[in-house]
This record gives structure tokens, C-alpha cells and sequence, in this order.
């Protein structure tokens, strides 16, 4: 797994400087382009990753030991995945076709084609598979970026404060782990009179109860990790 | 004739006759110290192929400072180890807590007492050898529960009664499937065993080898069955409250029992100390190392099993198994009641994928939620 994850921060790392919190984006644009050697490093990637997929799927997708821990285990029912607002994989792998970026276009995303894998009961392996194919989905998405990116300036000319008129603002995006949104109130200063993060972790979790009651400690494990949390995310 | 590696026993042998009693002594203080190194040194070995090979499997380096190919590495471990300090937890039965990782250490060493390095070379042979390492070999489980009931710490506690549990269930295919290997060599003297292999058991009895290679497995407790030591759930299991020297003997023990493991699967299935060209002990050590190697590879391929899963593959898929390969190699025995022709191999090869492709359509692994 690492040995993917290198790679991807490598590239990460090219664009941004940093290898964890890439801070590049800015109101208007970023804060710099991409360096010339980016474009091949990324195409080499796009070339490899799918052998590393596959490399997986033959040793897990049908791997006995995994179906018999992840089939049937700590299955959220479609009901009672909308009713607690899962989101993103976890609730997609309850076989709700919900994915902001076709429902809800934002940026770009309505000029790519990509599916929208879902399960069909909501267990474990059904979220496993999920975010199998939403890998090779991705790699799809970066594809088409890459062939239909424009050449230009990265940063539009913005005031350094900016100071948004009265009332309020809510914006999502369809991050890995579910919706991520932002929720402003602004009363035409140069800070926010309110800020509300909505964290995918978070809500996520709350159906952890749901999942894991009459399982045994060892499945609480597996439950957990197809939640797929960050504590950061949950604790604020 | 005894001889061992490095040093001509022939000699004193002539000087001192064996039912004397110094000569009993010597040998048993000469073979007590080649057992010690041989355990020390290839757990060192052991700890640094699986750190190295699990390295190379999930695509990372694994320890390479120390030494060439960080050879040293287990060394600086011990060192560490030994001198960090040992805590006892507040409430712990002090006397339990302190004992159990003697308890479990010993039976493990004594296994090796029977083990033949090389034609003779062995502390002690037994008529009853492969008993005696069925017996010695569960007493370790005392220690392992010791420890987790003396740690007062609920999550050893688990680990130990989980380690019980697979212990009691999975001797019993272990010693039906060490049965046929009896049966054929009509001894239960390890040293018999070995010779009597003009064919290797493996080949004799597939089955039994994958059963005693499963079961083994799960007796030590070794991935995708080291439920005691789930690192993700149970923090380390029995040895969580443990620390200095008896977190370390916990660890030797746990390679030690690999080792017995792993020297027991050679003994019995893979010709022992015989082989060509190169001298025995050599060809033991070379066996041994391989059988422990497919074992990380299992490890680093394989996910951990449920608790559940793991005695329904006991009880459910192994028993029977291991008593229908009981029932077909004495029939094979009785039908050829000096030497098993070559043919057999083939037809036992046969029978075992067949077995085993169909007994794995008929049992259920495990259960589902249970309803609260």
C-alpha cells in the first residue's frame, strides 16, 4: 500500500512543497503552476497504477479469508444509511447512486465521464469494493484532466482581503471519504461571523452503533476500518 | 555412533561408555549446550528472515543498518531489551506474572531434546519421542494463560483464553495427522522416524503434511491465526503488560515455538537430517529454515481469521480430514505391510486434492451476528 501511497505523494510533493497538507490553493486559483516535470511523472503514474490494482484484486478480491470476515459483516442498511447522511463510499456501498460530482456538478466534473460504483447490501466488502473501483474510476477522471488542461495563468487577480457581503454560503465537494462541505456566515467583514466544517468522518461514524452491535470484538476492527475515518477529522 | 557438528562425541564415547553415568552427564551437558545455541542463534535468524522477507513482500526495506543487511539487528534488539525496565503492573499476581514466561519458555526448549540433528545426534532418544513433544508441547499454554491472567489487563486476558482455546482444539488434528506418519514408520522414536524415511512423508502423506502444517500453525500461533497477539485488536495480547527480560523471553518463545514447530515438520515429512552431499546437520538446518519461511510467507500473504472461523476450520474441516487420512494409510498399510510402493505417492496426492477440494464445499466457516 505504501509503495503506491509514495508515489502519489511524490507527485503531490512536486505540485505543492509539502507531502502532507498541501497548502496551494488559494481564492482565485493557486499559488503557483505545476513544474514542467509534473505532466510526465503523472502520465508514468496513470501508466503503473493499474497494475498495482490488479496486483490487489488477485490477492484479495477473492481471497477466502477476507470473504468470510468482510461478506455480511456489519451491513448499514440503505434506510438507515440515508436517514444518519452517510456519505461518500460508505453510503454508495448501501446502494445509493450519490456522488456530488454527477448529482451536484461543481468545477469541472461535468465535462468527465466517470461511474458511480455501488454495493448492493452494505457490508464490509461491499464499501471494500467501493473504493476498489473508485481508484480505477479516479485514474479514469485524471486521465481525461490531463488530456483537456488548459495552458495560462494559475491565479486571477484578487484583492489580498476580501470582504463578502452580508449573509450566507454553503459549499461541498465529494471528497474521498464522503461530502465535504464549508459552511459560512459572513456579516461583510473580513472574517467570518460563523464557520461550520461539515466532516464526512464524523457522520459517518454515527453509524457505527448500527454496524457493529451483536458483531464479535474481532469484526469491530474490520467495521472500523471500512468506515474509513480520520480521527483529526472527527475530534474537532 | 553419535557425532555432532564441531566436535567428535566418538572420541569420549570411547573414553566414558554410555551406561555409565558421567558419560550420560557429558552427553547431556554437551547436547544441552548445542540445543541452546541452536535454538538462540536461529531465533536471531528467524527474527531477522521474517523481518527481511516481510520487508521485501509488502515492497518496503526491513532493518538494513545494523551490520550487513542489518544481520545485527536482532542483537541490538536484545540489547535494548535487556536493558530496559521491567514493570509489573500494580495489580498484578505478582508471583503468576513473574513466573509465566519461565513456564512458557522451558516446555518449549525441552521440545528439542528428542529432535535428531544428525543420525543418533540428539539428547535424548526416546521410544516415545513424538509423545513426548505432544505432551511438552501444549504445557507452554500454562504459561501463555499465566501470563494473561496475571497481567490483570482484560485484553490479555482475551488474547490468553483465545490462545487456549486454539491450543486444545487444534492438537487433536496434530497428532491424528502425526498417527499416519507413525503408522508408517511403525516408531515413535523421532530417530526411527528419520530413518525409516527412504521416501519422504511428505510425499507418503500430502494430506497429513498440509493438516500437521495447518495445525501447527495455529498451535504457535502464527498468521493468518495469531489471533492471541492481534496486534489491531488486542494491543499485544498476553504480553501486553509485559516488559524487559520477560517481554523478551515471551518473544523467544515465540520464535522457539516456530523453530519446534518447523523442526518437527522436517523430522516427520521431509526426511529430517538426510540429503545428499552436504553434511546432515547442514541439511537439517537448511529444511528447518525453509519451513519457516513458507510460514512468513503465509504470514505476509494471508489476513487473520476469526475466532469463530478459526474452530470451525478445526473442528469442522481438519478433524475429519485427519481421521479419513488416518483410515486411508492404514489401509495402505495393511495392504503393503513392508514398504509402500512408489504408486502410492501419486494415489495419496490424488486423494488429498480431492478431499480437500470437496470437504471445503461442506463445512461453514464460522457464524454470523448474534442477535442481542
Amino acid at each position: 500500500m505504501f509503495r503506491e501511497r509514495e508515489r502519489v505523494i511524490d507527485l503531490f510533493e512536486m505540485v505543492s512543497g509539502q507531502r502532507l497538507l498541501y497548502n496551494f490553493m488559494r481564492v482565485g486559483g493557486f499559488n503557483q503552476d505545476v513544474p514542467e516535470e509534473f505532466f510526465p511523472a503523472l502520465e508514468k503514474f496513470i501508466r503503473q497504477m493499474p497494475r498495482y490494482i490488479n496486483e490487489y484484486e488477485q490477492l484479495l478480491k477473492e481471497n477466502e479469508i477476507l470473504l468470510a470476515r468482510a461478506k455480511g459483516v456489519g451491513i448499514l442498511p440503505r434506510e438507515m444509511a440515508i436517514s444518519i447522511s452517510a456519505s461518500g463510499p460508505v453510503l454508495r456501498a448501501s446502494g445509493v447512486e450519490w456522488d456530488l460530482r454527477k448529482v451536484a456538478p461543481y468545477s469541472v466534473y461535468d465535462r468527465f465521464e466517470f461511474d458511480i460504483p455501488t454495493g448492493t447490501v452494505g457490508d464490509c466488502y461491499d464499501r471494500y469494493r467501493v473504493r476498489v473501483i473508485e481508484m480505477q474510476q479516479s485514474l479514469r477522471i485524471i486521465e481525461q484532466a490531463m488530456r483537456d488542461i488548459p495552458s495560462g495563468p494559475v491565479k486571477s487577480d484578487v484583492p489580498q482581503l476580501i470582504r463578502p457581503p452580508v449573509g450566507e454560503a454553503y459549499g461541498c465537494i465529494e471528497a474521498p471519504k464522503g461530502e465535504l462541505g464549508f459552511y459560512l456566515v459572513s456579516d461583510g467583514s473580513i472574517a467570518p461571523y460563523r464557520c461550520h466544517i461539515r466532516a464526512p468522518s464524523l457522520l459517518n461514524l454515527t453509524a457505527l452503533r448500527e454496524m457493529m452491535v451483536g458483531w464479535k470484538i474481532q469484526d469491530a476492527i474490520i467495521i472500523f476500518g471500512s468506515i474509513d475515518i480520520t480521527m483529526g477529522e472527527v475530534d474537532r | 555412533m553419535i557425532t555432532s557438528p564441531g566436535l567428535n562425541l566418538e572420541q569420549y564415547w570411547q573414553i566414558l561408555p554410555p551406561d555409565w553415568p558421567g558419560g550420560f552427564l557429558w552427553h547431556w551437558l554437551v547436547f544441552t549446550i548445542i540445543i541452546i545455541v541452536f535454538v538462540l542463534l536461529l531465533v536471531m535468524g528467524y527474527i531477522w528472515l521474517e523481518r527481511r522477507g516481510m520487508g521485501r513482500m509488502q515492497a518496503r526495506l526491513g532493518p538494513n543498518r545494523l551490520g550487513p543487511f542489518g544481520l545485527l539487528q536482532p542483537v541490538a534488539d536484545a540489547v535494548k531489551v535487556l536493558i530496559k525496565e521491567d514493570l509489573v503492573p500494580t495489580n498484578a499476581d505478582k508471583v503468576v506474572h513473574l513466573l509465566a514466561p519461565i513456564v512458557a519458555f522451558t516446555p518449549t526448549l525441552m521440545i528439542f531434546a528428542v529432535v535428531p540433528f544428525q543420525n543418533g545426534a540428539l539428547l535424548a532418544d526416546l521410544n516415545i519421542g513424538i509423545l513426548y513433544v505432544v505432551a511438552i508441547s501444549s504445557v507452554s499454554t500454562v504459561g501463555v494463560f499465566m501470563a494473561g491472567w496475571g497481567s490483570n489487563n482484560k485484553y490479555s486476558l482475551l488474547g490468553a483464553m483465545r490462545n487456549v482455546a486454539a491450543v486444545v482444539s487444534y492438537e487433536i488434528p496434530l497428532v491424528l495427522s502425526i498417527i499416519g506418519v507413525v503408522l508408517i514408520a511403525g516408531s515413535l522414536s523421532l530417530n526411527q522416524i528419520v530413518l525409516a524415511q527412504d521416501i519422504p512423508f511428505i510425499l507418503l502423506q500430502p494430506l497429513g503434511f498440509l493438516l500437521f502444517f495447518i495445525a501447527g500453525c495455529a498451535e504457535i500461533n502464527r498468521s493468518p491465526f495469531d489471533l492471541m497477539e492481534a496486534d489491531s485488536e488486542l494491543v499485544a495480547g498476553f504480553h501486553t503488560e509485559y516488559s524487559g527480560m520477560k517481554f523478551a523471553l515471551f518473544y523467544l518463545v515465540e520464535y522457539a515455538e516456530a523453530l519446534a514447530i518447523a523442526s518437527i515438520i522436517t523430522t516427520l515429512f521431509l526426511g529430517g537430517w538426510r540429503g545428499p552431499l552436504l553434511p546432515p546437520w547442514l541439511w537439517f538446518v537448511i529444511k528447518v529454515i525453509i519451513v519457516f519461511f513458507v510460514m512468513v510467507w503465509t504470514r505476509s500473504t494471508l489476513p487473520r481469521v476469526r475466532i469463530d472461523q478459526l474452530m470451525a476450520l478445526a473442528w469442522k474441516f481438519l478433524l475429519p480430514l485427519a481421521l479419513i487420512n488416518l483410515l486411508i494409510t492404514g489401509i495402505q498399510v495393511l495392504a503393503w505391510p513392508d514398504a509402500l510402493p512408489w504408486g502410492v505417492i501419486f494415489l495419496n496426492f490424488a486423494i488429498a486434492v480431492v478431499l480437500v477440494l470437496l470437504w471445503s464445499k461442506l463445512f461453514k466457516l464460522g457464524w454470523g451476528r448474534v442477535e442481542v
